[in-house]
Protein backbone atom coordinates (compact mmCIF):
# COMPACT_ATOMS: atom_id res chain seq x y z
CA UNK A 1 0.00 0.00 0.00
CA UNK A 2 1.58 3.46 -0.96
CA UNK A 3 2.68 5.73 1.89
CA UNK A 4 -0.06 8.52 2.47
CA UNK A 5 1.68 12.09 2.00
CA UNK A 6 1.22 14.33 5.01
CA UNK A 7 0.28 18.11 3.82
CA UNK A 8 -2.38 18.28 6.52
CA UNK A 9 0.18 20.10 8.96
CA UNK A 10 0.92 22.92 6.35
CA UNK A 11 -0.20 26.24 6.58
CA UNK A 12 -1.04 26.06 2.88
CA UNK A 13 -2.38 22.43 2.54
CA UNK A 14 -5.37 23.95 0.32
CA UNK A 15 -2.29 24.32 -2.09
CA UNK A 16 -1.27 20.85 -1.48
CA UNK A 17 -4.46 19.05 -1.77
CA UNK A 18 -5.39 18.89 -5.47
CA UNK A 19 -1.89 17.42 -5.88
CA UNK A 20 -2.18 14.95 -3.92
CA UNK A 21 -6.26 13.92 -3.61
CA UNK A 22 -8.31 12.76 -7.17
CA UNK A 23 -11.85 13.08 -7.09
CA UNK A 24 -14.15 11.53 -9.04
CA UNK A 25 -14.42 15.05 -10.70
CA UNK A 26 -10.86 15.08 -12.42
CA UNK A 27 -11.40 11.79 -14.39
CA UNK A 28 -14.55 13.06 -15.78
CA UNK A 29 -13.52 15.89 -16.72
CA UNK A 30 -10.73 14.45 -18.33
CA UNK A 31 -12.48 12.32 -19.80
CA UNK A 32 -15.12 14.37 -21.65
CA UNK A 33 -12.03 16.85 -22.74
CA UNK A 34 -10.31 13.70 -24.24
CA UNK A 35 -13.47 12.97 -26.17
CA UNK A 36 -13.39 15.98 -27.35
CA UNK A 37 -10.17 16.46 -28.61
CA UNK A 38 -10.14 13.06 -30.19
CA UNK A 39 -13.51 14.30 -32.45
CA UNK A 40 -11.14 17.90 -33.23
CA UNK A 41 -8.38 14.65 -34.20
CA UNK A 42 -10.71 12.78 -36.33
CA UNK A 43 -11.65 16.21 -37.95
CA UNK A 44 -8.34 17.44 -38.63
CA UNK A 45 -7.67 13.48 -40.26
CA UNK A 46 -10.36 14.40 -42.15
CA UNK A 47 -9.04 17.73 -43.32
CA UNK A 48 -5.58 16.46 -44.44
CA UNK A 49 -7.18 13.35 -46.56
CA UNK A 50 -9.71 15.11 -48.11
CA UNK A 51 -8.09 18.99 -48.04
CA UNK A 52 -9.20 22.26 -46.92
CA UNK A 53 -12.14 22.04 -49.27
CA UNK A 54 -14.32 20.28 -45.94
CA UNK A 55 -13.92 23.80 -44.35
CA UNK A 56 -15.63 26.88 -45.11
CA UNK A 57 -12.99 28.82 -46.61
CA UNK A 58 -13.66 29.17 -50.74
CA UNK A 59 -12.26 32.09 -52.73
CA UNK A 60 -11.92 34.74 -51.69
CA UNK A 61 -11.75 34.36 -48.25
CA UNK A 62 -9.34 32.28 -47.75
CA UNK A 63 -8.53 33.08 -44.03
CA UNK A 64 -11.31 31.52 -42.04
CA UNK A 65 -11.55 30.40 -38.09
CA UNK A 66 -7.85 28.99 -38.09
CA UNK A 67 -6.61 32.53 -38.14
CA UNK A 68 -9.18 34.11 -36.31
CA UNK A 69 -8.84 31.48 -33.58
CA UNK A 70 -4.59 31.96 -34.04
CA UNK A 71 -4.97 35.76 -33.46
CA UNK A 72 -7.36 35.25 -30.44
CA UNK A 73 -5.68 32.85 -28.81
CA UNK A 74 -1.95 34.59 -28.89
CA UNK A 75 -3.64 37.63 -27.68
CA UNK A 76 -5.63 35.60 -24.69
CA UNK A 77 -1.31 34.44 -24.22
CA UNK A 78 -0.82 37.88 -23.08
CA UNK A 79 -2.58 37.48 -19.72
CA UNK A 80 -0.03 35.76 -18.55
CA UNK A 81 3.59 36.67 -18.51
CA UNK A 82 2.69 39.74 -19.29
CA UNK A 83 0.25 40.51 -16.79
CA UNK A 84 2.55 38.49 -14.48
CA UNK A 85 5.61 40.63 -15.36
CA UNK A 86 4.40 43.94 -15.18
CA UNK A 87 3.05 43.24 -11.44
CA UNK A 88 6.32 41.94 -10.18
CA UNK A 89 8.14 44.85 -11.83
CA UNK A 90 5.81 47.39 -9.76
CA UNK A 91 5.74 45.04 -6.63
CA UNK A 92 2.59 44.93 -6.86
CA UNK A 93 2.06 42.63 -3.61
CA UNK A 94 -1.23 41.20 -4.18
CA UNK A 95 0.18 39.30 -7.62
CA UNK A 96 1.00 37.15 -5.80
CA UNK A 97 -1.49 34.33 -6.14
CA UNK A 98 -2.21 35.40 -9.54
CA UNK A 99 0.94 34.98 -11.06
CA UNK A 100 1.78 31.15 -11.53
CA UNK A 101 -1.68 30.86 -13.25
CA UNK A 102 -1.35 33.56 -15.56
CA UNK A 103 1.95 32.32 -16.55
CA UNK A 104 0.32 29.17 -16.79
CA UNK A 105 -2.47 30.37 -19.33
CA UNK A 106 0.36 31.94 -21.91
CA UNK A 107 2.55 28.85 -21.98
CA UNK A 108 -0.37 26.41 -22.24
CA UNK A 109 -2.39 28.93 -24.87
CA UNK A 110 0.49 30.16 -26.90
CA UNK A 111 1.48 26.86 -28.07
CA UNK A 112 -2.23 25.95 -29.39
CA UNK A 113 -2.21 29.30 -30.53
CA UNK A 114 1.35 28.85 -32.31
CA UNK A 115 0.00 25.34 -34.46
CA UNK A 116 -3.26 26.85 -35.76
CA UNK A 117 -1.36 28.28 -38.85
CA UNK A 118 -0.38 24.81 -39.50
CA UNK A 119 -3.41 23.67 -39.27
CA UNK A 120 -4.73 26.36 -42.04
CA UNK A 121 -2.34 24.36 -44.53
CA UNK A 122 -4.30 22.24 -46.81
CA UNK A 123 -0.55 20.30 -46.47
CA UNK A 124 0.94 20.39 -43.32
CA UNK A 125 3.86 19.26 -44.64
CA UNK A 126 4.91 22.09 -46.33
CA UNK A 127 5.40 23.95 -42.92
CA UNK A 128 9.04 22.10 -43.25
CA UNK A 129 9.66 24.37 -46.33
CA UNK A 130 10.28 26.87 -43.51
CA UNK A 131 13.73 25.66 -42.41
CA UNK A 132 15.24 25.94 -46.17
CA UNK A 133 13.14 28.55 -48.05
CA UNK A 134 11.55 30.47 -45.45
CA UNK A 135 11.63 34.61 -46.42
CA UNK A 136 12.82 36.39 -43.54
CA UNK A 137 11.59 39.18 -45.09
CA UNK A 138 8.00 38.20 -44.67
CA UNK A 139 5.99 39.73 -41.55
CA UNK A 140 4.69 35.68 -41.37
CA UNK A 141 8.27 34.56 -40.67
CA UNK A 142 8.43 37.24 -38.02
CA UNK A 143 5.87 35.83 -36.19
CA UNK A 144 7.62 32.55 -35.89
CA UNK A 145 10.29 33.80 -34.51
CA UNK A 146 8.37 36.26 -31.95
CA UNK A 147 6.55 33.93 -30.82
CA UNK A 148 8.90 31.03 -30.39
CA UNK A 149 10.92 33.75 -28.67
CA UNK A 150 8.22 34.77 -26.82
CA UNK A 151 7.29 30.98 -25.80
CA UNK A 152 10.44 30.35 -25.14
CA UNK A 153 10.83 32.93 -22.65
CA UNK A 154 7.16 32.30 -21.33
CA UNK A 155 8.19 28.49 -20.52
CA UNK A 156 11.94 29.50 -18.64
CA UNK A 157 9.59 32.07 -16.89
CA UNK A 158 6.90 29.69 -15.73
CA UNK A 159 9.70 27.01 -14.14
CA UNK A 160 12.27 28.95 -12.89
CA UNK A 161 9.58 30.53 -10.29
CA UNK A 162 8.30 27.07 -10.03
CA UNK A 163 11.29 25.40 -8.64
CA UNK A 164 11.04 26.37 -5.09
CA UNK A 165 7.83 24.77 -5.06
CA UNK A 166 8.70 21.51 -6.78
CA UNK A 167 11.39 20.64 -4.42
CA UNK A 168 8.94 20.77 -1.64
CA UNK A 169 6.95 18.22 -4.02
CA UNK A 170 10.25 16.24 -3.79
CA UNK A 171 10.99 16.39 -0.08
CA UNK A 172 7.28 15.21 0.50
CA UNK A 173 8.18 12.05 -1.63
CA UNK A 174 5.78 9.98 -3.26
CA UNK A 175 4.93 8.36 -6.64
CA UNK A 176 6.43 11.33 -8.67
CA UNK A 177 9.44 11.96 -7.07
CA UNK A 178 11.87 11.24 -9.75
CA UNK A 179 9.79 13.80 -11.88
CA UNK A 180 10.17 16.26 -9.29
CA UNK A 181 13.61 15.88 -8.01
CA UNK A 182 14.74 16.01 -11.88
CA UNK A 183 12.55 19.31 -12.35
CA UNK A 184 14.09 20.65 -8.69
CA UNK A 185 17.71 20.90 -10.32
CA UNK A 186 19.05 20.58 -6.90
CA UNK A 187 16.78 23.66 -5.15
CA UNK A 188 17.78 23.04 -0.98
CA UNK A 189 16.68 26.56 -0.60
CA UNK A 190 19.65 27.95 0.21
CA UNK A 191 20.34 31.81 0.56
CA UNK A 192 22.43 31.81 -2.65
CA UNK A 193 20.40 29.56 -4.47
CA UNK A 194 17.52 32.29 -3.77
CA UNK A 195 20.05 34.95 -4.60
CA UNK A 196 20.50 33.21 -7.66
CA UNK A 197 16.42 32.58 -8.80
CA UNK A 198 15.55 36.26 -7.99
CA UNK A 199 18.44 37.44 -10.25
CA UNK A 200 17.17 35.52 -13.05
CA UNK A 201 13.54 36.52 -12.42
CA UNK A 202 14.64 39.57 -12.04
CA UNK A 203 16.40 39.66 -15.93
CA UNK A 204 13.60 37.87 -17.38
CA UNK A 205 10.95 39.94 -16.16
CA UNK A 206 12.49 43.08 -17.82
CA UNK A 207 12.89 41.22 -21.13
CA UNK A 208 9.53 39.87 -21.24
CA UNK A 209 6.97 42.87 -21.48
CA UNK A 210 9.16 44.02 -24.92
CA UNK A 211 8.98 40.43 -26.05
CA UNK A 212 5.21 40.33 -25.43
CA UNK A 213 4.41 43.41 -26.74
CA UNK A 214 5.92 42.49 -30.12
CA UNK A 215 4.71 39.45 -30.55
CA UNK A 216 1.34 40.92 -30.69
CA UNK A 217 2.54 44.05 -32.58
CA UNK A 218 3.96 41.45 -35.25
CA UNK A 219 0.90 39.31 -35.36
CA UNK A 220 -0.95 42.75 -36.50
CA UNK A 221 1.70 43.19 -39.33
CA UNK A 222 -0.05 39.99 -41.28
CA UNK A 223 -2.62 42.57 -41.71
CA UNK A 224 -1.14 46.26 -41.70
CA UNK A 225 1.84 45.24 -44.10
CA UNK A 226 -0.67 44.83 -46.83
CA UNK A 227 -2.19 47.34 -48.91
CA UNK A 228 -5.82 45.77 -47.97
CA UNK A 229 -9.00 48.09 -46.88
CA UNK A 230 -9.70 47.72 -43.48
CA UNK A 231 -6.31 46.22 -42.69
CA UNK A 232 -3.34 48.55 -43.96
CA UNK A 233 -3.64 50.87 -40.87
CA UNK A 234 -0.63 52.05 -38.63
CA UNK A 235 -2.70 51.98 -35.16
CA UNK A 236 -3.04 48.09 -35.60
CA UNK A 237 0.67 47.22 -33.76
CA UNK A 238 -1.07 49.08 -30.42
CA UNK A 239 -4.36 48.25 -31.20
CA UNK A 240 -3.86 44.14 -31.05
CA UNK A 241 -1.81 44.34 -28.37
CA UNK A 242 -4.21 46.51 -26.15
CA UNK A 243 -6.30 43.85 -27.55
CA UNK A 244 -4.17 41.26 -26.40
CA UNK A 245 -3.85 42.38 -23.01
CA UNK A 246 -7.77 43.35 -22.63
CA UNK A 247 -9.07 38.95 -23.05
CA UNK A 248 -6.30 37.85 -21.70
CA UNK A 249 -7.00 39.62 -18.39
CA UNK A 250 -10.67 38.14 -19.30
CA UNK A 251 -9.34 34.67 -19.53
CA UNK A 252 -7.31 35.06 -16.51
CA UNK A 253 -10.35 36.44 -14.62
CA UNK A 254 -12.41 33.57 -15.91
CA UNK A 255 -10.03 30.91 -14.82
CA UNK A 256 -9.30 32.27 -11.49
CA UNK A 257 -13.25 32.14 -10.38
CA UNK A 258 -13.27 28.47 -11.80
CA UNK A 259 -9.97 27.40 -9.59
CA UNK A 260 -11.41 29.28 -6.48
CA UNK A 261 -14.65 27.32 -6.83
CA UNK A 262 -13.30 24.28 -7.88
CA UNK A 263 -10.17 24.37 -5.38
CA UNK A 264 -11.92 25.98 -2.50
CA UNK A 265 -9.79 29.12 -2.60
CA UNK A 266 -11.42 31.38 -1.50
CA UNK A 267 -8.73 32.26 1.18
CA UNK A 268 -5.96 33.16 -1.24
CA UNK A 269 -8.11 34.75 -4.32
CA UNK A 270 -10.31 37.16 -2.12
CA UNK A 271 -12.62 39.97 -3.24
CA UNK A 272 -9.91 42.70 -3.37
CA UNK A 273 -7.60 40.58 -5.92
CA UNK A 274 -11.02 40.20 -8.36
CA UNK A 275 -11.82 44.11 -7.31
CA UNK A 276 -8.43 44.80 -8.85
CA UNK A 277 -8.33 43.08 -11.64
CA UNK A 278 -11.92 43.85 -12.92
CA UNK A 279 -10.53 47.80 -12.57
CA UNK A 280 -8.00 46.82 -14.68
CA UNK A 281 -10.40 45.28 -17.35
CA UNK A 282 -12.80 47.79 -17.38
CA UNK A 283 -9.69 50.50 -18.41
CA UNK A 284 -8.69 48.17 -21.07
CA UNK A 285 -12.24 48.29 -22.06
CA UNK A 286 -11.91 52.39 -22.03
CA UNK A 287 -8.72 51.79 -23.58
CA UNK A 288 -9.95 49.17 -26.23
CA UNK A 289 -13.25 51.71 -27.36
CA UNK A 290 -10.88 54.28 -27.94
CA UNK A 291 -8.74 52.58 -30.39
CA UNK A 292 -11.47 51.11 -32.27
CA UNK A 293 -13.09 54.65 -32.59
CA UNK A 294 -10.11 56.24 -33.65
CA UNK A 295 -9.94 53.39 -36.36
CA UNK A 296 -13.05 53.98 -37.83
CA UNK A 297 -13.53 57.72 -37.52
CA UNK A 298 -9.94 57.96 -39.13
CA UNK A 299 -11.50 55.67 -41.94
CA UNK A 300 -14.75 57.53 -42.07
CA UNK A 301 -13.44 60.84 -42.24
CA UNK A 302 -11.19 59.76 -45.37
CA UNK A 303 -13.98 58.51 -47.27
CA UNK A 304 -11.45 56.63 -49.13
CA UNK A 305 -14.08 54.38 -51.17
CA UNK A 306 -12.92 50.98 -51.04
CA UNK A 307 -12.15 51.96 -47.18
CA UNK A 308 -15.61 53.35 -46.79
CA UNK A 309 -16.83 49.95 -48.75
CA UNK A 310 -15.51 47.73 -46.30
CA UNK A 311 -16.89 49.92 -43.10
CA UNK A 312 -20.24 49.71 -44.43
CA UNK A 313 -19.99 46.41 -45.35
CA UNK A 314 -18.69 45.45 -41.24
CA UNK A 315 -21.85 48.12 -39.67
CA UNK A 316 -24.66 46.63 -42.48
CA UNK A 317 -23.79 43.94 -44.01
CA UNK A 318 -23.75 39.95 -43.42
CA UNK A 319 -21.73 40.13 -40.58
CA UNK A 320 -23.06 43.56 -39.01
CA UNK A 321 -24.49 41.32 -36.26
CA UNK A 322 -20.61 40.16 -35.05
CA UNK A 323 -19.68 43.97 -35.76
CA UNK A 324 -22.49 45.56 -32.84
CA UNK A 325 -22.21 42.13 -30.80
CA UNK A 326 -18.30 42.84 -30.54
CA UNK A 327 -19.53 46.58 -29.46
CA UNK A 328 -21.47 45.58 -27.06
CA UNK A 329 -19.43 42.51 -25.51
CA UNK A 330 -16.37 44.26 -25.38
CA UNK A 331 -17.83 47.95 -23.92
CA UNK A 332 -21.03 48.17 -23.44
CA UNK A 333 -21.50 44.79 -21.18
CA UNK A 334 -17.97 45.59 -18.87
CA UNK A 335 -18.59 49.02 -18.97
CA UNK A 336 -22.06 48.57 -17.00
CA UNK A 337 -20.71 45.96 -15.01
CA UNK A 338 -17.77 46.83 -13.55
CA UNK A 339 -18.30 50.73 -13.91
CA UNK A 340 -20.99 50.35 -11.01
CA UNK A 341 -20.30 49.47 -7.33
CA UNK A 342 -23.42 47.49 -7.42
CA UNK A 343 -22.95 45.13 -10.27
CA UNK A 344 -18.99 44.76 -9.39
CA UNK A 345 -19.06 41.52 -7.62
CA UNK A 346 -17.32 38.01 -8.76
CA UNK A 347 -20.26 37.35 -10.73
CA UNK A 348 -20.68 40.19 -12.44
CA UNK A 349 -17.04 40.54 -13.54
CA UNK A 350 -17.44 36.70 -14.44
CA UNK A 351 -20.16 37.93 -16.60
CA UNK A 352 -17.86 40.64 -17.69
CA UNK A 353 -15.14 38.63 -18.52
CA UNK A 354 -16.92 35.76 -20.30
CA UNK A 355 -18.84 39.10 -22.96
CA UNK A 356 -14.88 40.63 -23.27
CA UNK A 357 -13.60 36.65 -24.39
CA UNK A 358 -16.22 36.39 -26.59
CA UNK A 359 -16.62 39.91 -27.85
CA UNK A 360 -12.37 40.00 -28.44
CA UNK A 361 -12.74 36.65 -30.73
CA UNK A 362 -15.55 38.35 -32.58
CA UNK A 363 -13.25 40.96 -32.88
CA UNK A 364 -10.74 39.00 -34.44
CA UNK A 365 -13.67 37.75 -37.13
CA UNK A 366 -14.15 41.03 -37.83
CA UNK A 367 -11.43 41.75 -38.94
CA UNK A 368 -10.22 38.60 -40.79
CA UNK A 369 -13.05 38.23 -42.94
CA UNK A 370 -14.95 41.45 -43.97
CA UNK A 371 -11.71 42.78 -45.34
CA UNK A 372 -11.16 39.73 -47.45
CA UNK A 373 -14.81 38.86 -48.63
CA UNK A 374 -14.53 42.38 -50.42
CA UNK A 375 -11.73 41.72 -53.12
CA UNK A 376 -10.71 44.81 -55.11
CA UNK A 377 -10.18 42.57 -58.27
CA UNK A 378 -13.06 41.65 -60.56
CA UNK A 379 -14.62 38.79 -57.86
CA UNK A 380 -18.30 38.16 -56.24
CA UNK A 381 -18.24 39.30 -52.79
CA UNK A 382 -17.75 36.04 -50.72
CA UNK A 383 -19.71 34.53 -47.66
CA UNK A 384 -17.96 32.56 -45.22
CA UNK A 385 -19.71 29.95 -43.03
CA UNK A 386 -17.08 27.60 -40.78
CA UNK A 387 -17.93 24.17 -41.64
CA UNK A 388 -18.31 21.19 -38.84
CA UNK A 389 -14.38 20.83 -39.34
CA UNK A 390 -13.36 24.11 -38.02
CA UNK A 391 -16.28 23.85 -35.58
CA UNK A 392 -14.18 20.78 -33.95
CA UNK A 393 -10.82 22.30 -34.17
CA UNK A 394 -12.16 25.07 -31.95
CA UNK A 395 -13.33 23.14 -30.01
CA UNK A 396 -10.42 20.83 -29.88
CA UNK A 397 -7.87 24.26 -29.02
CA UNK A 398 -10.47 25.42 -26.27
CA UNK A 399 -10.26 21.23 -24.94
CA UNK A 400 -6.45 21.02 -24.97
CA UNK A 401 -6.18 24.43 -23.42
CA UNK A 402 -8.70 23.01 -20.33
CA UNK A 403 -7.22 20.22 -20.19
CA UNK A 404 -3.57 21.12 -20.17
CA UNK A 405 -4.54 23.55 -16.69
CA UNK A 406 -6.56 20.31 -14.87
CA UNK A 407 -3.02 18.23 -15.97
CA UNK A 408 -0.78 21.01 -14.72
CA UNK A 409 -3.16 21.63 -11.20
CA UNK A 410 -2.66 17.75 -10.90
CA UNK A 411 1.08 18.09 -10.89
CA UNK A 412 1.88 21.37 -9.50
CA UNK A 413 0.84 24.35 -7.26
CA UNK A 414 -1.52 26.96 -8.89
CA UNK A 415 -0.46 29.27 -6.31
CA UNK A 416 3.18 29.97 -5.89
CA UNK A 417 3.43 28.53 -2.31
CA UNK A 418 6.88 29.69 -1.29
CA UNK A 419 5.94 33.25 -2.70
CA UNK A 420 2.64 32.83 -0.63
CA UNK A 421 5.34 32.36 2.77
CA UNK A 422 7.26 34.89 1.86
CA UNK A 423 4.68 37.87 1.16
CA UNK A 424 3.79 36.42 5.10
CA UNK A 425 7.16 36.82 6.38
CA UNK A 426 8.56 39.22 4.23
CA UNK A 427 6.00 41.72 2.32
CA UNK A 428 4.46 43.52 5.50
CA UNK A 429 7.97 44.79 6.58
CA UNK A 430 9.25 45.65 2.93
CA UNK A 431 5.80 47.45 2.09
CA UNK A 432 6.34 49.77 5.50
CA UNK A 433 10.15 50.33 4.67
CA UNK A 434 9.47 51.14 0.62
CA UNK A 435 6.16 53.79 1.85
CA UNK A 436 8.66 55.19 4.40
CA UNK A 437 10.93 55.49 1.42
CA UNK A 438 8.21 57.67 -0.64
CA UNK A 439 7.64 59.46 2.51
CA UNK A 440 8.82 63.38 2.40
CA UNK A 441 11.69 63.41 4.74
CA UNK A 442 15.64 62.64 4.62
CA UNK A 443 17.37 60.19 2.24
CA UNK A 444 19.10 58.77 4.42
CA UNK A 445 16.45 57.59 7.27
CA UNK A 446 14.09 56.96 4.39
CA UNK A 447 16.81 54.04 3.07
CA UNK B 1 24.50 -7.97 9.56
CA UNK B 2 21.73 -8.42 6.88
CA UNK B 3 20.37 -4.64 7.61
CA UNK B 4 23.33 -2.93 6.94
CA UNK B 5 24.16 -4.93 3.54
CA UNK B 6 20.54 -3.54 3.19
CA UNK B 7 21.31 -0.15 3.66
CA UNK B 8 24.60 -0.18 1.70
CA UNK B 9 22.61 -1.41 -1.52
CA UNK B 10 19.90 1.15 -1.00
CA UNK B 11 22.29 3.80 -0.70
CA UNK B 12 23.81 2.60 -3.76
CA UNK B 13 20.67 2.60 -5.31
CA UNK B 14 20.10 5.95 -4.38
CA UNK B 15 23.55 7.70 -5.45
CA UNK B 16 22.80 5.49 -8.96
CA UNK B 17 19.49 7.25 -8.86
CA UNK B 18 20.92 10.73 -8.39
CA UNK B 19 23.70 10.11 -11.07
CA UNK B 20 20.87 9.52 -13.30
CA UNK B 21 18.83 12.63 -12.85
CA UNK B 22 21.63 14.73 -12.54
CA UNK B 23 22.58 13.35 -16.28
CA UNK B 24 19.19 14.04 -17.46
CA UNK B 25 19.10 17.76 -15.80
CA UNK B 26 22.34 18.32 -17.94
CA UNK B 27 20.76 16.86 -21.12
CA UNK B 28 17.75 18.74 -20.91
CA UNK B 29 19.65 22.00 -20.02
CA UNK B 30 21.86 21.23 -23.38
CA UNK B 31 18.88 20.86 -24.99
CA UNK B 32 18.14 23.94 -24.78
CA UNK B 33 21.23 25.52 -26.32
CA UNK B 34 20.79 22.89 -29.12
CA UNK B 35 17.65 24.81 -29.71
CA UNK B 36 19.11 27.92 -29.88
CA UNK B 37 22.13 26.69 -31.66
CA UNK B 38 19.54 25.77 -34.21
CA UNK B 39 17.77 28.52 -34.14
CA UNK B 40 21.35 31.00 -35.04
CA UNK B 41 21.73 28.76 -37.65
CA UNK B 42 18.39 28.64 -39.24
CA UNK B 43 18.36 32.53 -39.51
CA UNK B 44 21.37 32.46 -40.34
CA UNK B 45 20.65 29.86 -43.06
CA UNK B 46 17.69 32.21 -44.47
CA UNK B 47 19.84 35.40 -44.61
CA UNK B 48 22.09 33.76 -47.04
CA UNK B 49 19.22 32.67 -48.88
CA UNK B 50 18.37 36.13 -49.15
CA UNK B 51 21.59 37.42 -50.20
CA UNK B 52 22.10 35.01 -52.70
CA UNK B 53 18.57 35.27 -54.26
CA UNK B 54 19.27 39.37 -53.90
CA UNK B 55 15.94 39.48 -51.93
CA UNK B 56 16.29 42.44 -49.48
CA UNK B 57 18.86 41.29 -47.29
CA UNK B 58 18.88 43.81 -45.04
CA UNK B 59 15.66 42.98 -44.03
CA UNK B 60 16.60 39.64 -42.68
CA UNK B 61 19.41 41.07 -41.23
CA UNK B 62 17.69 43.46 -39.00
CA UNK B 63 15.12 40.80 -37.65
CA UNK B 64 18.36 38.82 -37.11
CA UNK B 65 19.88 41.65 -35.21
CA UNK B 66 17.23 41.03 -32.52
CA UNK B 67 15.45 37.69 -32.92
CA UNK B 68 19.33 36.00 -31.82
CA UNK B 69 20.73 37.98 -28.90
CA UNK B 70 17.06 37.70 -27.30
CA UNK B 71 17.47 33.76 -28.29
CA UNK B 72 20.84 33.74 -26.51
CA UNK B 73 20.14 35.52 -23.48
CA UNK B 74 17.13 33.56 -22.51
CA UNK B 75 19.11 30.29 -22.65
CA UNK B 76 22.05 32.36 -20.70
CA UNK B 77 19.62 33.49 -18.05
CA UNK B 78 18.70 29.67 -17.43
CA UNK B 79 22.63 28.16 -17.74
CA UNK B 80 22.96 31.04 -14.87
CA UNK B 81 20.57 29.83 -12.89
CA UNK B 82 21.57 26.08 -13.87
CA UNK B 83 25.28 26.72 -12.32
CA UNK B 84 23.95 29.11 -9.77
CA UNK B 85 21.49 26.41 -7.82
CA UNK B 86 24.84 23.81 -8.32
CA UNK B 87 27.34 25.69 -6.96
CA UNK B 88 27.80 25.01 -3.37
CA UNK B 89 27.04 27.47 -0.77
CA UNK B 90 29.19 27.51 2.28
CA UNK B 91 26.46 29.43 4.31
CA UNK B 92 24.59 26.98 6.58
CA UNK B 93 21.29 25.78 4.71
CA UNK B 94 18.36 27.96 6.11
CA UNK B 95 16.30 25.11 6.96
CA UNK B 96 19.10 23.72 8.91
CA UNK B 97 19.94 27.15 10.78
CA UNK B 98 16.22 27.53 11.64
CA UNK B 99 16.58 23.57 12.83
Amino acid sequence: MPKKIQYDYETDAVLYRPIYETGKGFYITVGILLLIILWALFMYITQVWFGLGVTGMNQPITWGFYIVNFVFFIGISHAGTLISAILRLSKAEWRRPITRMAEVITAIVLAIGGLHPILDLGRPDRVLNLFTAGRLQSPLLWDVTSITAYFTASTIYLYLPMIPDIARLRDKGGKLTWLYNFLSWGWQDTEHQKKVLNRAINILMIMVIPIAISVHTVISYIFSMTLQPGWHSTIFGPYFVVGAIFSGIAALLILMIASRKVFHLENYLKKIHFQYLGTLLLIMSLLWFYFTFSEYLTGIFGSEPHEMHIILYKFTGPYAIFFWGMILCNFIIPVILLGFKRFKTITGILFASIAVVIGMWLERLNIVVPSLANPRIELPIGIYFPSIVEWALFMGGIAVFILGYVLFSKFFPIISIWETEEGRKEAITEVEERIQSYLPGDETISK
Amino acid sequence: MNESKKKINEGRIKSMQDKIIALAQLASFLAMWVFVIGITIWIINLISVSVELHDAPGVSLGISLIAIPVFITLASILTYAYFGFKKKDNSKLKNSSED
